[in-house]
């Protein structure tokens, strides 16, 4: 235990360097996030109501899945530059498809029984939308979200390679260094904070599942999963 | 949903677990990580120290049982190879007297060059190598050849003096560096210090012609005052662990000033890039580079010897050396062709517009050096 000591040496004696890449890193992190959840959720919204369309975007969204972040770093590097915005592109590239796919999903799963209701109802398109389709796949939304912010936290950590700061700048100066002290100054936090967002995120999807008497919260909507 | 949450702790707890094994051994010694998790993306760049690690052992394996094979294709090839193969047998591992030389290199295209040269000084000797160039960072390479996954590779002195030894007042004479660093090598991890090449590949900083001319810039004292006026690009190592020692803080505390406006890190094949786009008005350098005089930045000299001599030798393993005593001979003859213009010129011809592969570079010096046909 005595590196972790030694780490928290490191991290005092740099305390500004550290702050700074702490604030770089959940910048970068949350404005990603930010982005891909309100560009995504309207696009779930439209591919969950049109089949086609739905195959053509989130196919298209899951190649965005395969290629990997510090492939798009690179990739972006020749054309923005250094710094902070082609970090953030990469980033919210790589936050895209779970959000899609997983607000489509969810909207999708909504029983068609229900909506029958709401329609019998005399609920407008927005009404039912609003007040009986998105609650419903609310917990499903939030398990994309879920899922996108965790691999945002631990990507971030590649943004250093192009000059976007982060807590990847103690990873590389560790790795590249020989020093593994400095790389857990940077992968000690990144840790800790996934971890954090894993949690709080995973308590507010199981706050948003409906109530139904004699199951789990969350376990009728999963099943009824497509 | 319970089950669904238990898996989230799960693949959250992994990361830390895997974070802890990284931080409480060697890379080498944690392959664990590595198998367990492609949940573990947020200790991904950890990972990569420990995947390729593993990489190496894998191959090193697979070459040990291939060994048989290859080294009856191997002595029919060099006749000369089996006296001292037998001989040392009983001395050394049986890796090291029967397999080949594997001869590696760091992940940038002067140490690729070098290796290169190495592997065809050798194969020209009647020695059977292997090549594992563009191996990694200094870490992966130190790892790899104390545990015997290579035999060779080349290395600077102001390298081993730091992040390797990471010794705190390294000796700015390259001679009494050398001595210094050989011997702890010798004692430490049972690897000899060949013949240096002449050139000495040491840090500095380039800047920018505009910025030169604007504030007459021509050695790093002139440069200490204005530096608050200017961006600075820098790879990891110069801001990192060392920076006290060899890096930017030990700027700071031989010239004074050397505050700058702003510090970015980026990745070291970058630094040029960087002030050539204008995100940055000065970078780390070092004196081989071939892209100060190609790019047309202007390098400062360190007026006041803050930086510790990079001077490049073969590091081998005694075991290996004892083996092949033949190598010496041939890699000393290499490095004393090495001057600053030469090696600078071959970095250029890779990293520059040319874009030649390293080991065509490699190759050709080595034949117009007449050190092969």
């Amino acid at each position: 235990m005595d590196i972790f000591q030694k780490a928290l040496d490191y991290a005092q004696e740099h305390q500004e360097q550290f702050w700074k890449a702490t604030g770089e890193h959940l910048t970068l992190s949350f404005v990603a996030l930010a982005i891909a959840i309100v560009s995504c959720v309207p696009l779930g919204i439209l591919t969950s109501r049109f089949g086609t369309v739905a195959r053509i975007v989130i196919n298209i969204a899951s190649i965005g899945r395969v290629v990997p972040s510090i492939a798009v770093l690179l990739a972006l590097y020749p054309v923005l530059g250094l710094g902070f915005v082609p970090a953030l592109i990469a980033l919210t590239l790589l936050a895209i498809p779970p959000i899609l796919i997983n607000t489509d999903a969810g909207l999708r799963g909504v029983d068609p029984a229900t909506l029958e209701a709401a329609r019998g109802m005399g609920m407008t398109w927005f009404g039912r939308l609003w007040q009986v389709e998105l609650p419903l796949a609310l917990p499903v939304l939030i398990g994309g979200i879920r899922t996108a912010c965790v691999e945002v936290i631990a990507s971030a950590t590649l943004a250093t390679f192009i000059g976007g700061g982060g807590y990847g700048d103690f990873i590389l100066q560790g790795l590249t260094g020989n020093s593994n002290i400095v790389l857990l100054v940077g992968a000690v936090p990144v840790a800790v904070l996934a971890f954090v967002a894993e949690l709080a995120l995973g308590g507010l999807q199981r706050l948003v599942s409906p109530k139904v008497p004699g199951t789990t919260r969350l376990r009728r909507v999963v099943a009824r999963q497509p | 949903m319970k089950r669904k949450s238990f898996a989230g702790l799960g693949l959250a707890a992994l990361l830390l677990i895997s974070v802890l094994l990284v931080a409480c051994g060697d890379p080498t010694a944690t392959p664990v990580p590595a198998a367990t998790t492609a949940a573990a993306t947020t200790a991904a760049t950890t990972a990569v120290a420990a995947t390729t690690a593993a990489a190496t052992t894998a191959a090193a394996t697979t070459a040990a049982t291939t060994a048989a094979a290859t080294t009856a294709a191997a002595t029919t090839a060099a006749t000369t190879t089996t006296a001292p193969a037998t001989t040392a047998s009983a001395a050394t591992t049986a890796a090291a007297a029967k397999g080949k030389v594997i001869v590696a290199s760091k992940d940038f295209p002067e140490s690729i060059i070098i290796g290169e040269m190495y592997a065809l000084a050798l194969e020209n000797a009647g020695i059977p190598v292997e090549r594992k160039l563009n191996l990694g960072t200094t870490a992966i390479a130190q790892a790899a050849i104390t545990k015997g996954d290579i035999s060779i590779y080349p290395e600077y002195t102001g390298t081993a003096a730091g992040p390797i030894l990471k010794l705190q007042n390294p000796p700015t004479n390259p001679k009494a560096l050398l001595d210094l660093v050989a011997g702890e090598y010798s004692k430490q991890f049972k690897l000899t210090w060949l013949d240096v090449a002449p050139y000495n590949n040491s840090n500095g900083i380039a800047v920018s012609k505009a910025v030169a001319d604007k504030y007459k810039l021509k050695v790093l004292s002139d440069l200490a005052p204005v530096a608050k006026e200017l961006r600075f690009a820098s790879n990891p190592e110069f801001i990192g662990e060392r920076s006290k020692i060899d890096g930017l803080e030990s700027l700071q505390k031989t010239y004074g000033g050397f505050v700058f406006k702003e510090t970015k890190q980026v990745d070291i094949k970058l630094r040029y890039k960087a002030v050539v786009d204008g995100n940055a008005d000065a970078c780390v350098a070092f004196g081989t580079d071939g892209e100060i005089s190609g790019y047309n930045l202007v390098w400062l000299d360190d007026d006041k010897f803050n930086f510790p001599p990079y001077q490049t030798a073969p590091v081998v393993r005694d075991d290996i050396l004892a083996a092949y005593p033949a190598i010496k001979d041939a890699l000393n003859k290499v490095s004393a062709k090495l001057t600053t213009e030469k090696i600078t010129a071959l970095n250029w011809k890779v990293s520059g517009p040319d874009k030649k592969e390293p080991a065509d570079v490699a190759k050709e010096f080595m034949k117009t050096e007449g050190l092969i046909k």
